[in-house]
C-alpha cells in the first residue's frame, strides 16, 4: 500500500494529469513526461505493479495488444521508420520508476540512438548448462489458463466483456 | 540466386516464400538449423542467442514468418508477451538474475538485423555494468507534449475504432447506451441506400435544419 502511495505514476493516473493517448478500465497509455526520445510513449496497467512478474497473464495480453496498436499509430503520426519496445525490469536492468511500464520508442534513420551491444562468447559447456537450467524452469510455461482463473473469478468487472472470441472470454467460458 | 528481373515478376506469395527460404530463423523453427531450444509451443519458440549479451540471453521467435510487429495478429502478440513474461521469470529463478530487459526492434533504423520478428529477453546483473537500455530523461515542455498528443490520440482512436470488437473492459454503465448505439447503427445499415441519401440531403438543407431546431426546442 505504501508503495502505491509513493508511486509517481499512480499519482499521475489518478490525477489525470498525464498526456493520455489511450485509456480503459485496466490500462493507460501516455506520452512520457520525461521522454528519452521524440514521441516516447509509456503503456501501464492502472493497478500498481512493480515488475513484470506481478502482472497477471491476462493483463499482460491486454497491454500487449494496446502496445501493438500504438506502435502502428506511431509509424504514421511521427513518420517513424522503426520502433523499439522495451521493458526494463528491475533496477539493475535500468528501471527508474517503481511502476511497471512498457516503453514504446519511435525511431528514425540516424536519430543518434543506439541499442546495439557487444556480444559475449561462451563455450559449449557453459551454454549447455544455461540451457538445462532454463529449460527446467520453463517446463510449466504453457499453463496460462490455470493461472488466469483465479483473478478472473475474483474480479467481477471482467465478466462484463461483450461476447467476443478473445483470450479472456475463452477462459471465462471454461469456468463451470 | 534469384535475379532482380525474376523478383519483379514474382507474386507477393512467392516473395514471401522466398523470404522464408532465406530466413535463418525459419530454418531454426523447422529444425533444419540446430539451436538450443528453451521453450516451444504451437505459436512460438524460445532459443538461446548464439551471440548473447549476457549468459541466458534468449530469443523468442514466432513460428510463422513475420518481419515486424504490426504484421502480427493480436492473439499471437498476446501469446508472445505472456510467454515473454514467463521467460523473464525463469531467468530470475534459474540464473539468479537481478533484472531483465525485454527488448523488441522493429525495422532496420531501430536496430533490427534479421528479417524475422523476435523478442530479446536478457537477464541482467548489477555487475554487468551495461548502460545500453538505460533511458536517459529529457525535459520537455507541456505544450510540446500536448502538440504530439493530439494527432497521436486521434490516430489511436481511429485504430481502435475500426476494430470495434476489441476486447476492452467495458464499463457496465455504458452497456445500455452501447446497446442503443448498436441498435441505431443496425437500423441505419438495414435501410436502403437511397433513403439514407435522402436523409443526408435533408439534413444539409438549411431550412430544414432551422425548422428542426424550432421543433426540438427544449420545453420549459
Amino acid at each position: 500500500m505504501s508503495q502505491e502511495n509513493n508511486c509517481e505514476f499512480c499519482d499521475i493516473i489518478k490525477s489525470k494529469k498525464g498526456k493520455v493517448i489511450f485509456e480503459d478500465e485496466k490500462s493507460v497509455a501516455m506520452l512520457s513526461p520525461r521522454p528519452f526520445c521524440h514521441g516516447h510513449i509509456i503503456v501501464m496497467p492502472k493497478q500498481h505493479f512493480t515488475i513484470i512478474e506481478q502482472v497477471p497473464d491476462y493483463l499482460m495480453a491486454h497491454l500487449s495488444k494496446i502496445v501493438n496498436k500504438i506502435s502502428i499509430a506511431v509509424f504514421e503520426v511521427f513518420q517513424a521508420t522503426g520502433t523499439n519496445i522495451l521493458i526494463n525490469n528491475g533496477i539493475n536492468a535500468g528501471q527508474k520508476t517503481n511502476h511497471f511500464m512498457v516503453n514504446i520508442l519511435p525511431r528514425k534513420e540516424n536519430d543518434g540512438l543506439d541499442f546495439q551491444w557487444n556480444s559475449k562468447q561462451f563455450n559449449e559447456e557453459q551454454m549447455s548448462t544455461i540451457e538445462i537450467k532454463l529449460k527446467e524452469e520453463c517446463s510449466g510455461i504453457g499453463d496460462f489458463e490455470k493461472e488466469n482463473r483465479k483473478p478472473i473469478n475474483a474480479d467481477k468487472e471482467i465478466q462484463k466483456i461483450d461476447k467476443e472470441e478473445n483470450y479472456l472470454v475463452k477462459q471465462l467460458n471454461r469456468i463451470p | 540466386m534469384v535475379t532482380e528481373e525474376e523478383l519483379a515478376n514474382m507474386s507477393p506469395e512467392q516473395i514471401q516464400e522466398l523470404q522464408k527460404q532465406n530466413c535463418i530463423f525459419c530454418h531454426i523453427v523447422s529444425g533444419r538449423v540446430a539451436s538450443k531450444k528453451i521453450y516451444e509451443d504451437d505459436k512460438v519458440l524460445a532459443i538461446l542467442d548464439i551471440n548473447p549479451l549476457n549468459p541466458g540471453h534468449m530469443l523468442l521467435l514466432t513460428k510463422e514468418h513475420y518481419q515486424i510487429m504490426p504484421q502480427i495478429p493480436d492473439d499471437i502478440i498476446a501469446h508472445i508477451f505472456m510467454v515473454a513474461k514467463k521467460l523473464s521469470h525463469a531467468c530470475l529463478r534459474a540464473l539468479n538474475a537481478e533484472g531483465t530487459n525485454v527488448f523488441i526492434a522493429n525495422g532496420a533504423p531501430a536496430g533490427q538485423k534479421a528479417s524475422h520478428f523476435m523478442v530479446h529477453i536478457i537477464p541482467r546483473m548489477k555487475a554487468d555494468k551495461l548502460t545500453t537500455f538505460d533511458l536517459s530523461e529529457k525535459k520537455v515542455s507541456e505544450d510540446a507534449l500536448e502538440q504530439m498528443r493530439i494527432p497521436l490520440k486521434n490516430k489511436v482512436n481511429d485504430l481502435f475504432g475500426i476494430k470495434e470488437k476489441e476486447p476492452f473492459f467495458v464499463d457496465k454503465r455504458d452497456k445500455e447506451s452501447q446497446k442503443k448505439v448498436y441498435v441505431e447503427k443496425e437500423k441505419l445499415e438495414n435501410k436502403p441506400a437511397e433513403k439514407r441519401q435522402e436523409k443526408n440531403n435533408k439534413e444539409l438543407n438549411l431550412d430544414n435544419i432551422s425548422s428542426f431546431l424550432i421543433k426540438n426546442e427544449p420545453r420549459k
